[in-house]
This record gives structure tokens, C-alpha cells and sequence, in this order.
């Protein structure tokens, strides 16, 4: 009785482990969408109503979810005070620290960070294309990540299942 | 009001040290010159003052301009792009930040600026009360004389016409408060910062902010029903015709023109035809000498002088 208790639990360890692990890799894709949707926002409000950066950012952040309200709103706030950073370093600090445990690739927050050093600029099309890039950059990730994703949750899943079983027979 | 930024706030922070360390009254400072290898210099009670560094007048650097112009534009020059064509941006406060460098051209017609080589960033400053003596003057019939102030740059006319706009909107022992309108075109007279002004110009006041003058006034007339029309600095052809037609639709007319004297104002040929024709019944002639607002004269339609102010010299 007492082992079939504990096999239940391990494999059910184990299933809660592979279902873990595939909600990861659904959360890897729902924050890149939302990162999506914040950009092309931005995108809006530089094109169509010239809007400043600190103010394009604390209206997008309001309404975001984290990590990206935190993100938006602590750069408006630094870029309302002026404290001797250029947007481009504000830019950066804010990507590195705020969406350091983010689930977006490593490559793609590498280009964000760069995305910074092109936002400002007198240049309105030259900050549209670069958006435009990084935006077109992030729809293959996106699209190389919603190709395996099914994949990637059923293997979890099974992995976690069988992982589960094994575990129960080698104990047993 | 939202908190205004200060006018040292938007200097890289090593120029904010040195200038702070003058200790200079800020609301006699009058401008801050920044030119891309060239002493900084300080414009403040109508002298130069040349902070140092390490007994050296300080050399501006490229980055210093670059650093500027980001705080000055809220990080954001494509937003000013329009006000860059003109040569200027301004900022929050109503500072005009003046820059030069190399212009861009499209259909022969300047699109922006680069390479910005000077700035020059003009503090803008309000004096509540300045326009008291002046105001009296303006008022004939319980009703506000149509007014044009007349001065060179630097004379003060703005900050007359925002203490003008304050004490008609909220009223004096004069005359009862009257609705103003203002037309902003360049955000001088109330420098409005999202949509809110940072100076104070009174409780019946309606501000259409960073609007040309001449649709301005119209949308004024058509939506807002002022009593008084402000604007600053007239000088278009349509500028002129909009305020024809603002007289023929019964409001009052307060606005400024750059001039160094009425008769350089008559030989301009659209202000020829308005004064010819009496469309203002008051002309405020301001000058700089001892200080900047002095009134040289206050002129009736006729060419009579009302008023001098006294020279304190």
C-alpha cells in the first residue's frame, strides 16, 4: 500500500515537473508576444503622435505586465530626472536589470539592448526601420519557438511521465 | 502645477557643477551659451560670466552638446523635428533653446538640422506684477484696447504679454476678469508641459499650445468664445489677416512684433496698412536699457504718447 502511495507520488512529481517545464516554454512565447505587442505600441506613438520616449513609456508601462511595467516605468522615471545617462545607457541598464529573469532568448535581448542606441535620434524613419527590424527579428523567434512548441510540450509532458515511471522502478 | 524642471537640470552634469558654483541668482540668469570648442559663457544681468575650470574658462565639448540637446528634447528630437526647422526648440517652462549647425535641405526647403555646433538656451522668466503699470494704460470703456507691444529681442515683450494675459484674465480694480484666449505657437507664453502651463496666466485663460497663429485664433474664435486673443510674435501675412478678422468678430487684441521703433514698424508694409488703418489703439515700445522690459513709450492710435517709464539709471 505504503509503495503504491509513493509510486503515485514520484510519478506524479514527475508529471508536474514535465508540465512545468512546457508552461516555461508557453511563457517564453506569451512574454515575446507581449514584448510584440509593447513595441509596435511604442512604434504608434513615435509615428503617429510624436510622442517623447518618457511619456511613450510610462503610457505603454501602465498598462503592460510584468517584467515590462517595471521596465517602461523605471525608464520614464530616470529619463524624467535627467541624471546625467544618456537614453542609451538607460536603455541598456533598464533591459540588463529588469528583464534579467525574463524568458526571452538571450539573442533577442542582446538586440533590444542595441535597439536603445537607435531611439531618440532626430532621424524619425531611421527609428521606425530599426524598429521595424528588431520587430521582424523577433516574429521569426517567434515563430521558430510556436514551430517546436507543441513538440516541446508534449516531450515535457512524457518526459515528466516517464521520468516519473522510472524513478518508481528503479526504487521499487 | 506639476513640478517645473529647473533650468540647470538639463545641462550635462559636469556644466551643472561649474555653473552651480557661481552661485548665480537664477532669476537673473539670462542665457547659457554652450558652442563646441569654445568657452561656456553665462548671460546673467546683461554680462558675461565665464565659469572655470581649473582656472580656465571651461571649453565645451561635442558630448556636452549631444548630452544637452538629449534633456532639452525629453530624449525624443524627432518630436521637435518641426521646431528644429525653425532653429529652435522649447522647452519645458516656456526656455527657448536656440541651436545652430548644419541644415538639411529638401526642395530647397530646410527639413532639420545636424552636426549641432551651438545652443543657446535663453531663460525664459515670470514677473508677476511687471505689467502693472503698463495695464492702465491699455484699458479704455471698461474694455482692453487693441494692443501691439513693440521691442527688439531681448526687451522683454513676452514676459509683459504673460502678466498682461494673467492680471485681464483674472481681473484687477480696473476691469473685470474677461475670458483670454492664447495661441502659443512656440510654447513661450505659458510653456506648457503635457498640455498643462507651467506659468501662471490666470483663471479664465485657454491655451491652444504649439498651434500656428493663424489657425489658432480661428479655432479660438469658433470654439472657445474669448473676449481676448494673445499671440507673440506676428509677422506672416496670414498672421495679420487672422487678427482682421478676430477685430471683426468683436474680440480684443493683445499681440507683440519684433520692431526697435515705430517708424522701423511702419516701413514693414503689412504693418504699414495696419496701423494706417487704426487696428490698434495701443503700442507699447519696450527697450533694454537700464533692463530689459523698460517701457520707452505707450502710444494711442494716433501716435500720442500716454506713458514713459522713468529711467532708474
Amino acid at each position: 500500500m505504503l509503495k503504491l502511495a509513493g509510486s503515485i507520488l514520484i510519478i506524479g512529481t514527475g508529471i508536474l515537473a514535465g508540465m512545468s517545464a512546457a508552461d516555461r516554454v508557453r511563457q517564453q512565447y506569451e512574454e515575446m508576444r507581449e514584448l510584440q505587442t509593447l513595441l509596435y505600441a511604442l512604434r504608434s506613438e513615435i509615428l503617429y503622435a510624436r510622442a517623447c520616449l518618457g511619456e511613450a513609456f510610462l503610457k505603454i508601462g501602465r498598462d503592460a505586465g510584468e517584467p515590462y511595467r517595471g521596465w517602461m516605468m523605471e525608464m520614464s522615471r530616470k529619463m524624467e530626472r535627467r541624471q546625467d545617462r544618456m537614453l542609451s545607457v538607460i536603455w541598456k541598464t533598464g533591459v540588463r536589470d529588469a528583464l534579467k529573469n525574463s524568458k526571452i532568448q538571450k539573442r533577442d535581448l542582446l538586440r533590444l539592448e542595441e535597439l536603445g542606441t537607435q531611439l531618440g535620434d532626430a532621424d524619425l524613419e531611421a527609428q521606425i526601420r530599426s524598429l521595424d527590424r528588431y520587430l521582424e527579428e523577433l516574429k521569426h523567434s517567434m515563430e521558430e519557438i510556436r514551430e517546436g512548441m507543441k513538440i516541446k510540450i508534449r516531450l515535457c509532458q512524457c518526459l515528466g511521465v516517464m521520468g516519473g515511471i522510472f524513478v518508481t522502478i528503479l526504487l521499487i | 502645477m506639476q513640478e517645473r524642471i529647473g533650468i540647470y537640470d538639463v545641462l550635462p552634469g559636469k556644466i551643472r557643477f561649474l555653473v552651480e558654483k557661481e552661485r548665480l541668482q537664477e532669476d537673473l540668469l539670462q542665457e547659457i551659451r554652450l558652442r563646441t570648442g569654445q568657452p561656456l559663457i553665462l548671460i546673467y544681468r546683461d554680462r558675461e560670466v565665464f565659469p572655470m575650470q581649473d582656472g580656465k574658462p571651461y571649453r565645451v565639448q561635442e558630448e556636452d552638446l549631444k548630452e544637452t540637446l538629449e534633456y532639452v528634447s525629453n530624449y525624443s528630437l524627432y518630436a521637435y523635428e518641426q521646431e528644429m526647422r525653425q532653429g529652435f526648440i522649447t522647452m519645458e517652462g516656456g526656455h527657448r533653446v536656440g541651436m545652430t549647425g548644419q541644415a538639411i535641405m529638401e526642395k530647397g526647403q530646410i527639413k532639420n538640422l545636424k552636426y549641432i555646433s551651438s545652443l543657446n538656451i535663453r531663460v525664459s522668466h515670470e514677473k508677476p506684477g511687471c505689467a502693472d503699470q503698463v495695464l492702465p494704460y491699455l484699458i479704455r470703456d471698461q474694455s482692453v484696447c487693441h494692443t501691439l507691444l513693440v521691442s527688439p529681442p531681448r526687451c522683454g515683450k513676452t514676459t509683459l504679454l504673460r502678466d498682461l494675459i494673467r492680471q485681464i484674465s483674472d481681473g484687477t480694480r480696473l476691469l473685470a476678469g474677461r475670458t483670454v484666449g492664447v495661441v502659443d505657437e512656440r510654447s513661450e507664453i505659458g510653456g506648457c508641459y503635457r498640455g498643462v502651463a507651467q506659468n501662471r496666466l490666470g483663471r479664465r485663460t485657454d491655451i491652444l499650445d504649439g498651434c500656428p497663429k493663424a489657425e489658432g485664433m480661428m479655432m479660438l474664435i469658433r470654439s472657445m468664445g474669448p473676449e481676448v486673443i494673445a499671440v507673440d510674435e506676428i509677422g506672416k501675412a496670414e498672421d495679420v489677416h487672422a487678427i482682421e478678422y478676430a477685430i471683426h468678430c468683436g474680440c480684443r487684441i493683445l499681440a507683440t512684433v519684433h520692431g526697435a521703433s515705430m517708424e522701423e514698424l511702419r516701413q514693414k508694409p503689412l504693418f504699414h496698412q495696419l496701423i494706417r488703418r487704426g487696428c490698434f489703439e495701443r503700442y507699447v515700445l519696450l527697450g533694454n536699457q537700464p533692463k530689459a522690459g523698460q517701457v520707452l513709450g505707450i502710444y494711442d492710435e494716433r501716435g500720442s504718447l500716454l506713458y514713459r517709464e522713468e529711467c532708474t539709471c
